[in-house]
């Protein structure tokens, strides 16, 4: 993946995800870096980080994936994750409305204290637990027992898709236990972010410096550039 | 020493208690009953102490007296004892114990766990001389139980990892595996237990200190955990069973119960139940520290009354706090089961229930807290050395006592003081890889987030975790900071050599404590590790060096003086950034109202702007008016001084003129004036004439009088 015959210009991307508890967030990045699942996945503690590459035509765009805890009492420790992130997923869970409520709360707190530019996808999960899931359903046991098993789809595409487009987000519906629409959320957040938001790997020299003066503002970013190097690297 | 080998054949003998649970609930779970025995805290092994040689022989001297106890003494304790082998899945078990010991509440709590002191105490030490120990197995057996408790034992103590179903035998042996190089100090254990840990702590603090750095046994560690937390409190254990039943068809089963019957008991837990749910916290601490059943008097008064009283209102509100009630249980199951760190264990399994109910309970408890993800990963070690009733008391300990609370209320100030002392003592002790990890954006919250809220208990071995919790409980949350900088410091090199960011934090999360992997592990230890039953993730088939771990934190040199001056640090520095975003908001609200302000400006600026290009047009249009008039102006003078030179030369013209004028008039009116004398002598003339013409008249007039009367005679002549 990453050996591409011809060098296309590639670029790091601090993406973080938000969310209710347990509406598969780190399943959601679980399927994306690993393209794995597990049942009954533990609950995050703080956050977890994970990077995975997405070749784009033109550009390869490496994501640094903050993955953070959901429930509400961990809110405190968000604004770090998210503070110069250009791109952010907020996850809400198909089958349980509050979800959504929580999803747009976190939307509205990107857009006014996340830095102007961010990228926001909407994606609701667990899919597979609505009729219209690729594997229908079976289920999530956690969820879905007290459920009717058929549809268990509590938010419609519609309600969902008018409010994304309201806030200018990109919208998916997507299942990270069947793999449903995972890459192409990445895949469009890829094509969405503006080309002049993007920081190409440079010389040794130029990044550190850059580093630097990034560590002076104290900000999470500083590492982008280090990075940016290893990707050159392989 | 021949005697290490005797003594590690002995293991067995604690077996037995355990085994004398009879009701095998499900199988894995009976399996489980095995786990968590008093192992063999062998007073075994090759002294460490070779210093003290005859410490062992008094030892081994004082052993003999509880030995002979060891059957009476068993007997009168059964309940208590058993109930403290039960520190394990079966729930339902220990509950009855419990309530057993419920009734002779009046010893206080210390008593309870003092009697089991005893009991696990005789148990552990009557292991070394086989006879006498069959002896009181058989007793012990006769007393409370079928056979069941000896088929183990023969094989184990040969070859520990034999025949070890995972989660069964290999537990048995398993013991601190300090006991390896040191010998149980029971004297001390006992104490501790006694005394209580402060005392012991100031007579003895080496001792302590050495010996919850070799580890506590096992078999006491649930004992020596509530000891050292002083959290025994048979009060608070009633406000559980009444909160782990909230909202299930026990607790209408129970209030009938209490309706009809109204036994003060109940009535004293009705009443304490409450006061949990709408009061403060601080007062069950309190009432935890006393230990003291004082007010519960009150209560059965205040109880009896409200319940009269508001007997509807309650209902009503009952119907609200179930739906709530049920979405947290809701949120609890969701945590539970594979979720739980630990919970490959087969002694895990039966701690299901345990674990929901400690967690619904403290989050019923302390509604300011409530349920927060960590909880329930902390609480399973907890769970796995003493039954739910106490382990509750003894997170309810943890959260107060040792303020373990503030890392769970909202906001967590507490985890973000403890994450801003570790970074700086991480600083201090390591600044290389403090650097390092800075550069690439690696703070410690990112992977020492879980180690506060769950005590190293969400990835990290058991082994090490139990080890972890002894230290914990002794010191307070600071061990915490202590392990961190060892496990950082053990793994500094490690850590340096990686620059990849995923890499990094993959490694702080999951592969700190590979560094205390014991590669050449002996069979005490690998029955250490089998202890709660094997479990299929792989870091806990490793055997770990717990005691090194245990010595090299307790090495850090981490004087509670820096502790505080950064505590300090973070209070200043989130009071200068709280007064900084206060002042910011000021500045933002300020800003608000001057860009308002600034708007209106603007508009009034753009008024005054039209006003004044209207101005400045007119100005111009003025000017040029000016210019005109000025023009105008010099016209009108130059045609003012012609007029003037004009006007100056008039009068000489008039004066000429007039001369002239006068002049010739003067001259007509001299030839009138001639004229007029001429006239004059003209008219004399004429009147000299008219007089002769007059006179000529007369004379004409007086000859024709005579005439006329010559006439006139002539006439009368003639007639």
């Amino acid at each position: 993946m990453a050996d591409s015959n011809a060098p296309k210009p590639s670029s790091s991307v601090k993406l973080v995800l938000l969310g209710e508890a347990a509406v598969g967030k780190s399943s959601l990045v679980l399927r994306f870096v690993n393209n794995d699942f597990q049942e009954n996945k533990e609950p995050t503690i703080g956050a977890a980080f994970l990077t995975q590459k997405c070749n784009l035509p033109t550009r390869t765009i490496k994501f640094e994936i903050w993955d953070t805890a959901g429930q509400e009492r961990f809110a405190s420790l968000a604004p770090m994750y998210y503070r110069n992130a250009q791109a952010a997923l907020v996850v809400y869970d198909l089958t349980k409305p509050t979800s959504l409520i929580k999803a747009k709360h976190w939307v509205a707190e990107l857009q006014r204290q996340a830095s102007p530019g961010i990228v926001i996808a909407l994606v609701g999960n667990k899919l597979d637990l609505t009729n219209d899931g690729t594997g229908a359903g079976g289920g999530d046991a956690e969820d879905a027992g007290a459920e009717d098993p058929g549809d268990a789809r509590k938010i419609s595409t519609d309600e969902a898709q008018t409010y994304a487009e309201e806030e200018g987000l990109l919208f998916f519906e997507t299942s990270a236990k069947t793999g449903y629409n995972v890459t192409e959320v990445f895949t469009a957040i890829a094509n969405a972010i503006p080309e002049t938001s993007l920081r190409t790997a440079r010389g040794p020299g130029a990044s550190q410096a850059a580093s630097r003066t990034e560590e002076q503002r104290v900000n999470l970013n500083g590492p982008r550039d280090p990075n940016a190097k290893e990707t050159c690297a392989c | 020493m021949s005697f290490s080998s005797l003594t590690s054949a002995l293991p067995p003998m604690p077996w037995s208690p355990p085994a004398t649970e009879p009701q095998p609930k499900s199988p894995p779970a009976a399996a489980a009953t095995t786990a968590p025995p008093p192992p063999a805290p062998a007073p075994a092994s090759t002294g460490r102490k070779f210093n003290s040689p005859f410490s062992w022989l008094s030892r081994s001297s004082s052993r003999e007296p509880p030995a002979v106890q060891h059957a009476p003494s068993a007997r009168r304790n059964t309940a208590s004892s058993v109930a403290t082998m039960t520190s394990n899945p079966e729930m339902m078990l220990s509950k009855l114990e419990e309530d057993k010991n419920g009734e002779g509440r009046d010893n206080g709590s210390r008593n309870s766990l003092k009697d089991r002191f005893k009991a696990l105490r005789m148990i552990g030490e009557a292991v070394p001389p086989p006879e006498e120990d069959k002896a009181g197995l058989a007793a012990t057996d006769s007393g409370e139980s079928g056979p069941a408790a000896h088929p183990p034992l023969s094989p184990l103590p040969q070859s520990p990892n034999r025949n070890l179903a995972p989660g069964t035998a290999s537990g048995v042996t398993a013991g601190p595996s300090s006991i390896v190089d040191a010998p149980v100090d029971w004297d001390l254990w006992q104490a501790v237990v006694n005394e209580g840990p402060a005392a012991v702590a100031r007579s003895s603090p080496e001792d302590l200190n050495k010996a919850i750095a070799t580890g506590i046994p096992n078999a006491i560690r649930g004992v020596i955990w509530q000891v050292l937390a002083q959290s025994k409190n048979e009060e608070l254990e009633a406000v559980y069973r009444e909160l782990v039943v909230r909202g299930t068809d026990k607790e209408k089963k129970k209030d009938q119960d209490r309706q009809s019957s109204g036994t003060p008991t109940s009535a004293t837990v009705n009443g304490s139940a409450k006061g949990s749910a709408s009061s403060a916290s601080s007062v069950h601490s309190e009432n935890s520290q006393n230990g003291v059943p004082s007010p519960a008097e009150k209560d059965t008064e205040s109880a009896k009354k409200a319940q009269a009283a508001s007997a509807a209102q309650r209902q009503k509100k009952d119907k609200e706090d179930l739906v709530m009630l049920q979405k947290l249980e809701k949120t609890i199951r969701r945590d539970l089961g594979a979720r739980t760190s630990y919970s490959k264990f087969a002694a895990a399994q039966g701690l299901q229930e345990g674990l929901f109910g400690v967690c619904k309970s403290y989050a019923l408890f302390d509604e300011g807290v409530g349920y927060a993800q960590g909880m329930n990963f902390l609480v399973m070690p907890i769970l796995f050395n003493m039954p739910e009733e106490e382990a509750f008391c003894l997170l309810v300990r943890l959260m107060n006592q040792y303020h373990l609370r503030d890392l769970f209320i909202q906001d967590m100030p507490g985890l973000h003081l403890h994450l801003y002392q570790f970074e700086r003592l991480l600083e201090d002790f390591e600044p290389a890889l403090y650097c390092h990890l800075r550069r690439r954006g690696i703070s410690p919250h990112l992977y020492a987030t879980q180690w506060f809220l769950t005590l190293f208990a969400y990835r990290f071995p058991l082994q090490l975790v139990l080890r972890i919790y002894d230290l914990i409980l002794s010191e307070g949350l600071s061990a915490i900071l202590k392990f961190g900088i060892v496990l950082m410091q053990k793994n500094a090199a490690a850590l340096l050599a990686i620059s990849d960011m995923s890499q990094l934090t993959a490694f702080l999360k999951d592969r700190l404590f590979d560094v205390y992997i014991d590669s050449s592990p002996s069979s005490t230890s690998i029955l250490e590790n089998g202890f709660f039953g094997s479990s299929s993730s792989s870091i806990d088939k490793e055997v770990y060096r717990a005691d090194q771990l245990v010595r090299d934190a307790c090495e850090v040199k981490m004087t509670p003086e820096t502790l505080k001056v950064y505590q300090v640090e973070w209070e200043e520095k989130t009071r200068a950034e709280r007064e900084r975003e206060a002042e910011l908001e000021a500045l933002r609200a300020s800003n608000a109202s001057y860009a308002v302000r600034m708007r209106k400006l603007e508009e009034r600026l753009q008024e005054v702007d039209a006003e004044q290009a209207s101005l400045a047009t007119e100005l111009v249009r003025t000017k040029v008016d000016n210019d005109e008039l000025r023009d105008e102006n010099e016209g009108l003078r130059i045609q003012v001084q012609e007029l003037r030179i004009v006007i100056e030369k008039q009068p000489a013209e008039i004066e000429a003129v007039w001369q002239l004028e006068r002049d010739d008039l003067m001259k007509r009116n001299e030839k009138v004036h001639e004229e007029n004398q001429r006239l004059e002598k003209e008219l004399s003339e004429l009147e000299e004439e008219l007089v002769q013409t007059k006179m000529q008249y007369a004379e004409v007039n007086s000859q024709h009088e005579t005439l006329t009367r010559k006439w006139t005679d002539l006439k009368r002549q003639f007639q």
